[in-house]
């Protein structure tokens, strides 16, 4: 794992260095910070947010991982060619773009965050809407390093990861809906917390929605997320699933690059 | 030494490699030349393990070409160097150095190419050539005894060529093994021991370049090469 860890602090430094990474973070740093600080109302900037945050950080995380592989593909001949485990190569590029993206946010957030503390009505909420960024971060870039190792050439590869990230971030919400619609007759909230549970983006969005307290207005349904979500088996399983929906991604990149040619 | 043992490789239907024996002998440059699309690139990834054979097998220095201690013997030089834009060569020669577990003082080859003044700049501010020199540096400089290199002097100014070549030389006779793909037949003549010729996935011709010559009856390697891809394609 050694290597793993040095090829990680090369491809870290990279991609810190590149202007992508600081106007990441000086996009979230200014939306933030405006949001909060011209909004006039706690909960709408949250919202408003929380909406930039589960759309905008799957896509980056999804386009810049994917440009990052196929424009570096003689760095990772170069790398496949030294006495490293391909996995552990694997690895060490993903680490050192994930966390990237992770920290661009992270800090991004902070930063505005950090200039409007006095119009903070919810440390907490602000910090649910950071660990969601974060972990939209790793999911997607996980999701996107496993196609572009998957899929040799780079459109098809760019092209798989956008459509991933549509199904993910609009089209799952409207089959959820209609099945919401044409089964509005039947007990299907549990149904829903599975539903939601099987995409990242819904799961963070209910995540922050849950801290707003705004589930008193969603009725019923809101009600049963709030008991299962605020549980300690809800938070276990919903972090589960977040691990789940980074590791997976990962291991299936593993066995395909062990087995594909370059 | 390099030892391929009824190497094939297709891709789907596409049969790129087809049943190659060939053995690189230690201590030895040998130059793989061929047309465009007579499979060397994919010869030579096969070798570095970067495409896995599907048929056959090669052995460098008797461990398979699969395992990791087979890449801990080859130092490669790829066709194209865009490795990393924002970091500098210096963070490159160390990472390299840290995955192979040694860092040897690479000054006297940073100067031998006069890469000084570019060893602190990013390496996407660097013109291709010196890029090149770079990569240069990486495969020479690991002491590995088995070197590859895939088209070097495409983009090096007549100056480094020259000292290229001259690099090759000197470590051919402290007994480095090296094979290289060339398209300039100059480089080739001046160099390479023996050449291997590969066509349509098949080395059709391996030995020295002089025998070529005569058998083909040209004056020079790169007519030598014409006549004799004529006569195959013809036959």
């Amino acid at each position: 794992m050694k290597a793993t860890l040095n090829i990680f602090k090369f491809v870290f430094i990279d991609n810190l260095k590149s202007i992508w990474a600081v106007t990441y973070m000086l996009f979230f740093a200014l939306s933030s910070f405006g949001l909060i600080y011209f909004t006039g109302s706690f909960t709408r900037s949250v919202v408003s947010l929380m909406n930039i945050v589960i759309l905008i950080v799957p896509l980056v995380s999804t386009m810049m991982t994917t440009m990052y592989y196929y424009n570096k593909t003689d760095f990772l001949h170069l790398l496949l060619s030294q006495p490293v485990k391909r996995s552990h190569a694997f690895l060490g590029i993903y680490l050192g773009i994930a966390v990237t993206h992770s920290l661009a946010v992270l800090v991004g957030l902070l930063i505005g965050i950090v200039f409007t503390l006095d119009q903070t009505q919810s440390i907490s909420v602000l910090i649910s809407l950071i660990i969601c960024g974060v972990a939209l971060s790793l999911v997607f870039s996980s999701i996107a390093f496993f196609l572009s190792v998957a899929i040799s050439d780079k459109l098809r590869g760019i092209g798989m990861a956008l459509i991933i990230w549509l199904l993910m971030a609009v089209v799952y919400d409207g089959l959820m809906l209609l099945y919401f619609v044409v089964f509005a007759e039947y007990p299907i909230e549990e149904h829903a917390i599975v539903l939601s549970m099987l995409n990242p983006i819904d799961m963070g969005r209910i995540f922050i929605m849950l801290k707003l307290d705004v589930a008193s207005l969603m009725g019923y349904s809101g009600a049963v997320f709030s008991k299962f979500f605020g549980s300690t088996t809800g938070m276990l399983i919903s972090a589960a699933t977040i691990i789940s929906w980074i590791v997976l991604p990962l291991l299936a990149m593993v066995w395909k690059g062990d087995r594909r040619d370059f | 030494m390099i030892t391929l043992n009824s190497v094939s490789k297709s891709f789907r239907k596409n049969e790129v490699l087809k049943d190659i024996c060939f053995t690189i002998d230690e201590g030895k440059v040998i130059s793989l030349l061929g047309p465009n699309g007579s499979g060397k690139s994919t010869l030579i990834k096969c070798i570095l393990n970067l495409v896995r054979p599907s048929g056959g097998e090669i052995l460098i220095n008797g461990f398979s070409s699969v395992d990791v201690e087979a890449r801990n013997l080859i130092s490669y030089m790829p066709q194209v160097a865009h490795f990393a834009e924002n970091i500098n060569a210096e963070r490159l020669l160390k990472l390299i150095g840290d995955l192979r577990g040694v860092h040897p003082d690479p000054a006297k080859l940073v100067e031998y190419f006069q890469l000084g003044d570019h060893m602190k700049k990013p390496l996407g501010e660097l013109s291709g050539g010196t890029r090149q020199k770079v990569s240069a540096v990486i495969a020479f400089l690991f002491e590995s005894p088995i070197i590859i290199l895939d088209e070097p002097t495409v983009g090096l100014d007549p100056v480094s060529r020259v000292k290229f070549k001259q690099l090759v030389l000197e470590e051919k006779a402290r007994g480095k093994t090296i094979f290289f793909t060339s398209h300039i037949m100059s480089d080739v003549e001046e160099v390479a021991d023996e050449i291997a010729f590969l066509l349509e996935g098949r080395i059709v011709f391996s030995g020295q370049a002089s025998t070529l010559l005569q058998d083909t009856g040209m004056p020079t390697l790169e007519r030598a090469i014409a006549a004799f891809l004529n006569t195959n394609q013809i036959a």
